[in-house]
């Protein structure tokens, strides 16, 4: 009988997911609007980690992004999501969204990131219109190679807020998930929410030959559509409320 | 010089969990002029590719075929076969390969007689037939005068001896969970080859490693894929090519279960000194 040999030496590890909350903190949200996203938020991580005890040969690394009259990250550092709490956001200031990609983007750039990660997930949240030059700093992020590879999806927070510019950072209508109302936007982040358990368990995909560009210049090769279902995108309509932002 | 060549796939850690099959086939052929010809296939695996088994299966079939037909007919000047492949290997055999995998792929959704999407105008949609086989390939042709390499899409073609390391291959890597694919039209064109000859003075021993990226995607980085690599080579000197052999199903089990979850392959071409034992 052959000897049982121990296997040869490198170290293993799983995959790292990166999941980014990037939430707007400016003086709209104040009140109703941030106290939903707090909660609905911070009810969705048992969730993510059922999701990634599901999955594990990735590992899900959150971090919270916030942005207001400036931009800063709650948590500086990716934390396993066992690890990860929430801490309760306030909300005042104007929407320096710009800002905020810029920060995402020295977090997307290998280094830090890895060339073996999974597919970033970004979750943008905002009610308003950003106040500064947004769209440099959007440009710039969305050519980077991490950035193209992501799935991006925004929640519109209230009946005011621009879709236009949400829509430019998804790069896909469909995954601008409308929230007029706390019910709606609780369901919208827990459906995003689970953008992290479908992108850990990834099957090889086709690249095209041909790059196509979208509109905005940035290549439009995003794993999104093909990442997640969203025919179970939750339907606004559907979603009775009494009160409506 | 002799050489033992030898490989297993492995059912993913994750898809032992969704119930979903192996989609990696390897296969290896051994001429009596001592030249090697070897493949290693990953299908996709995705929705979108439910046949990507038998396309990965396709592959390296076709691959080897496709090599062997080419030693055949330069079997009395071998040199000549390594003059051709450096004029027009990275085109030719591609082209080759690209056709013969698309015209077995339709003979076999033909035979099954499986569903046959059409395009909009009515016709047979080839493209979508071939998304449902899609597959990757990497190959290597090792004659006692030089070698050749084959890759489209991701896996790695890795050389070790005992003072070095390298890639035969420098692909460009691509990020996230896409890769190329024998699937698309005109595949051929990210297909990328090398032609290296070999010389008397050919450190031994030495070992070719061919992998599906499951493999290296399991490592936390480059540096540790490349201690792997080292080890299984470390192994081979040290404990024979049949103790590697007995433990290799288990030893790859063990890194998808730990590592990234998904199939992996792996097929090595293991040279050693006739004095020297390699089992």
């Amino acid at each position: 009988m052959a000897e049982t040999l121990k296997r040869p030496g490198g170290e293993l590890s799983s995959r790292p997911l990166h999941f980014f909350w990037i939430v707007d903190c400016s003086g709209s949200m104040y009140g109703e609007k941030i106290g939903t996203v707090n909660h609905a938020i911070q009810s969705t991580i048992p969730e993510m980690v059922d999701a990634a005890k599901n999955n594990p040969n990735s590992q899900l690394l959150v971090r919270t992004l916030k942005f207001s009259t400036g931009a800063s990250w709650v948590t500086p550092n990716p934390v396993n999501i066992e690890d990860f709490a929430w801490d309760d956001l306030d909300a005042g200031g104007v929407t320096d969204l710009g800002q905020a990609f810029d920060m995402l983007a020295a977090q997307l750039t290998i280094p830090p990131m890895t060339d073996r990660a999974l597919p970033p997930v970004l979750v943008l949240l905002s009610d308003g219109q950003p106040t500064d030059d947004y769209k440099k700093s959007l440009d710039k992020l969305l050519h980077l190679p991490w950035a193209k590879k992501s799935v991006r999806i925004a929640i519109s927070i209230g009946q005011d807020a621009d879709d236009t510019i949400l829509q430019e950072f998804a790069g896909n209508r469909e995954l601008v998930l409308q929230a007029n109302n706390p019910q709606a936007l609780v369901k919208m982040i827990k459906w995003a929410s689970t953008a992290a358990s479908l992108v850990s368990a990834p099957a090889s995909k086709p690249k095209d030959i041909e790059g196509s560009l979208a509109s905005n210049g940035a290549a439009n090769d995003t794993n999104a559509p093909l990442v997640l279902d969203m025919n179970n995108i939750p339907d606004p309509g559907s979603i009775g409320a009494n009160d409506v932002w | 010089m002799k050489q033992i060549v030898f490989g297993e796939s492995v059912q993913g850690a994750s898809h032992k969990r969704s119930g979903m099959e192996c989609q990696d086939s390897y296969k290896k052929i051994e001429c009596d002029d001592g030249t090697t010809i070897m493949a290693v296939a990953d299908g996709h695996g995705s929705i979108s590719c439910p046949y990507s088994k038998t396309g990965s299966y396709i592959a390296v079939n076709v691959f080897c075929k496709v090599m062997n037909d080419f030693h055949d007919s330069f079997a009395d000047n071998i040199e000549m076969l390594l003059t051709y492949l450096n004029r027009e290997g990275d085109t030719k055999i591609a082209q080759a390969v690209d056709s013969e995998w698309k015209r077995r792929v339709l003979k076999v959704h033909t035979n099954y007689k499986r569903d046959v999407p059409h395009t909009d105008d009515g016709e047979k949609d080839k493209q979508e037939i071939f998304k449902q086989y899609g597959s990757t390939l990497i190959g290597l042709m090792i004659t006692p005068i030089f070698l050749f390499a084959f890759q489209l899409g991701d896996g790695d073609i890795s050389y070790v001896d005992n003072n070095r390391f390298d890639q035969v291959l420098q692909i460009e890597k691509i990020l996230g969970t896409e890769t190329y694919s024998l699937s698309r039209i005109s595949s051929w064109k990210k297909a990328i080859t090398a032609v290296r000859r070999r010389d008397s003075t050919e450190e031994l021993p030495s070992a070719f490693l061919m992998s599906t990226d499951g493999f290296a995607n399991s490592y936390k980085n480059e540096e540790e894929f490349k201690k792997a690599c080292v080890g299984y080579f470390e192994m081979l000197k040290e404990h024979g090519a049949d103790a590697v052999k007995s433990n290799l199903k288990e030893w790859l089990a063990e890194t998808s279960e730990m590592g990234c979850g998904d199939d992996i392959t792996l097929l090595i071409a293991y040279f050693y000194d006739e004095g020297s034992s390699a089992d």
